[in-house]
């Protein structure tokens, strides 16, 4: 018997070689072919669980570049290269060094999970591709000051600061926070607090949820119980929308004023939450109803792809991706030339669907409007609609010093 | 409404969505002594399938309805051409194989749902709250409340009451002896394993609208329904019912009251009754 074995798993193995070798050959002429080869774009980001819609849509954005532009940045083909962190920084780290080892990205894009962009850092630091960070908040990111990194989305001081200075100064003056129990969530909430309370206003309770939380049942009893006269909430995904079901569901609608982070109450979670929804306060960097000609174009080309309107990510991916053009562009399509691309990042300077866009030349931070933005129904959809606009919000001070 | 109050009923109807998995996961190992580690999957599974009945009929009650019975042939299925080779072996491969089965039907609903996460709506007769004693609660989760309890009497009656439940008493207290006076064993076996397998794809159609709907679901749901059976007692209809509503109310007067140890009382709660009363709180003390 083990005459017979032996043989043939000699040839299964040879065969196997033989096999994969020819697949590599032919993956050298194509290359050959093409000559300089396509722009290669790494996206690492959630695809799946609880926040897997935030990948999904980031990429929409992107394709709603591209699609606009024919297909090409700065005169070369595209290639983007997509990869599933799990929400696990592990995960994460693993297909962040398959993307630039083996894929030789030349820009990687992502993450949403400000647990797995901090998991990233050392490793950037020393691969040197070039970065933009179009999802995590983690306000720590950009005191790293990592050379190679460019936030192109929020950091979370910046969004949930403005958030407390408004509300104490509008009459929300007793609040509930809830949020995820991850970096993200504390960061949020002490910015939040530390606004809130400088305005007069004071924080009820405070209670942090283990992500990937189903039922906030308890939570929502126990926020009622405490008298307080809001909640300000930090939930994302799949938990932001059951999170506002439930917030109905157990009669909070109507007495207790529901305010929150910006993925909260977003055109990605409507569908989950519905009516629920309405009334809803939230602050971000980005509203799907800002009346400029740039937003309107930009909501105009993705309704194309889908019935929704563009959510923060969307957004996110389309000027992200908008960012890599300019900056190819301006170092003649060679995106290979690192530090002259970076240098091109730095000094972007457009206004984008969500306002006025520039990077802070020390720490990497995206400056753009941050907005208070409240859920309304119109036309039978619900969408978010400015209420107070903070310009040119910066990086946390802190971070500058 | 009392906080306390509001907070018991929560754990009641967490208790209740335990018992409705772990009554079969305790039947199983009773009668079967099999650790099915599958039980779980079949409670996602469930779930997904009661969407997509959702999705295509538009109606909630049928999903309820429809989607147990697939999910208890694929446990008949099982116990039937996998299971049964097995009971003769070492309890640990029993383990490996219903592990196994565990991957291969996580890797199955990623292929057909994807790997989002879902909801199954209420049904709109139930979506909204119930005014009472001063304040709210969904209409869902109190018709759930009955709905578990009215399952719980009748799986009682059943086990205490017919002669179906007597031959599955008679096989978990000695399989030998039921044998020998004649009990047709082997269905019994597979009739216990899948009606456990259908109870629990209809908890995941009625946790739909409180747990949601993912892959991943049935490794969370799993855990707490293990410290259930060991808290209860195996193999005991009632260890699985006072167990449930044991450990569900200390999750979540737990998350409420003392939110640092949330996760920790649960397994305090388990380490205490394995002290004091080794078999569960209801379990007979097995002589091995």
């Amino acid at each position: 018997m083990t005459n017979l074995w032996k043989p043939s798993r000699r040839a299964f193995i040879a065969g196997a070689a033989a096999a994969s070798g020819l697949a590599i050959d032919a993956g050298f002429a194509r290359v050959f072919a093409q000559g300089a080869g396509p722009i290669r774009i790494g996206v690492l980001n959630t695809f799946s669980k609880a926040v897997g819609l935030f990948g999904e849509t980031t990429v929409r954005g992107m394709q709603v570049y591209l699609d606009e532009q024919g297909g090409t940045i700065a005169g070369r083909q595209v290639e983007i290269i997509r990869e599933d962190d799990e929400f696990n920084p592990q995960v994460g780290l693993q297909k962040l060094r398959k993307l630039v080892e083996s894929d030789k990205v030349h820009v990687v894009m992502g993450p949403i999970g400000s647990h797995i962009a901090i998991a990233m850092t050392d490793y950037m630091k020393q691969a040197g591709t070039p970065w933009l960070n179009t999802g995590a908040g983690a306000t720590a990111l950009t005191r790293l000051r990592l050379p190679n990194m460019y936030r192109t989305t929020m950091s979370n001081w910046q969004v949930a600061s403005p958030m407390g200075e408004w509300s104490a100064r509008n009459g929300i003056t007793d609040v509930a926070i809830i949020t995820s129990d991850f970096i993200a969530g504390h960061e949020v909430a002490d910015a939040y607090k530390a606004s809130l309370v400088a305005g007069g206003a004071k924080v009820a309770k405070e209670i942090y949820t283990p992500l990937g939380t189903n039922d906030f049942s308890a939570y929502l009893a126990d926020i009622r119980s405490s008298g307080a006269a809001a909640i300000y909430a930090f939930l994302i995904g799949s938990e932001a929308g059951r999170f506002v079901k439930q917030f109905e569901q157990f009669g909070l609608k109507g007495k207790v004023r529901l305010t929150g982070f910006q993925p909260l109450l977003d055109s990605d979670t409507f569908p989950l939450q519905g009516r629920a929804a309405v009334g809803g306060l939230s602050s971000s960097i980005y509203c799907e109803t800002l009346d400029t000609p740039e937003n309107r174009h930009f909501v105009e080309l993705h309704s194309a792809k889908s019935k929704d309107y563009p959510g923060i990510m969307t957004e996110s991916g389309y000027t992200s991706l908008r960012i890599v053009d300019d900056a190819a562009k301006a170092v003649g399509g060679e995106i290979e030339n690192v530090a002259g691309f970076l240098e091109a990042v730095g000094k972007v300077d457009i206004v984008a669907p969500r306002g006025p866009l520039s990077f802070d030349p020390v720490t990497h931070q995206a400056i753009h409007n941050v907005y208070v933005r409240e859920v309304a129904e119109q036309d039978g959809r619900l969408v978010n609609k400015v209420v107070a606009t903070f310009e040119k919000v910066g990086d946390n001070p802190a971070n500058r010093a | 409404m009392d906080l306390f109050l509001s907070q018991a009923l929560n754990g009641l109807v967490y208790g209740i969505l335990l018992f409705l998995l772990a009554a079969g996961l305790s039947m199983i190992f009773g009668l079967l002594g099999v650790v099915n580690l599958a039980h779980g999957s079949f409670f996602m599974l469930g779930a997904f399938i009661g969407l997509s009945v959702m999705q295509i009929t538009g109606s909630f009650w049928l999903a309820m309805l429809l989607a147990p019975i697939p999910v208890g042939l694929v446990a008949a299925a099982i116990e039937m051409f996998f299971l049964r080779r097995l009971y003769r072996r070492d309890r640990l491969d029993q383990v490996l194989l219903t592990f196994g089965f565990s991957f291969i039907f996580t890797d199955l609903v990623e292929t057909v749902w994807g790997r989002d996460v879902l909801a199954i709506d209420e049904p709109p007769s139930l979506q909204n709250s119930i005014e009472f004693l001063g304040g709210f609660y969904p209409s869902y989760r109190l018709a759930l409340l009955g709905f578990g309890l009215l399952v719980a009497f009748v799986l009682w009656r059943i086990v205490e009451h017919t002669r179906a439940g007597a031959m599955v008493r008679a096989g978990v207290d000695d399989p030998a002896s039921a044998m020998g006076i004649g009990l047709n064993v082997p269905l019994l076996l597979t009739s216990t394993f899948a009606l456990g397998g259908a109870l629990a794809g209809l908890a995941g159609v009625v946790a739909g609208p409180i747990l949601g709907v993912y892959s991943g679901l049935d490794i969370e749901v799993l855990i707490p329904a293990f410290i259930v059976v060991v808290v209860g007692g195996l193999g005991s209809l009632k260890g699985a019912f006072f167990g449930s509503l044991l450990i569900g109310m200390t999750d979540t007067l737990g998350r409420a009251y003392l939110p640092d140890m949330a996760m920790f009382l649960t397994y305090l709660m388990l380490i205490a009754v394995l002290l004091f009363r080794p078999a569960g709180l209801f379990g007979i003390a097995q002589p091995q």
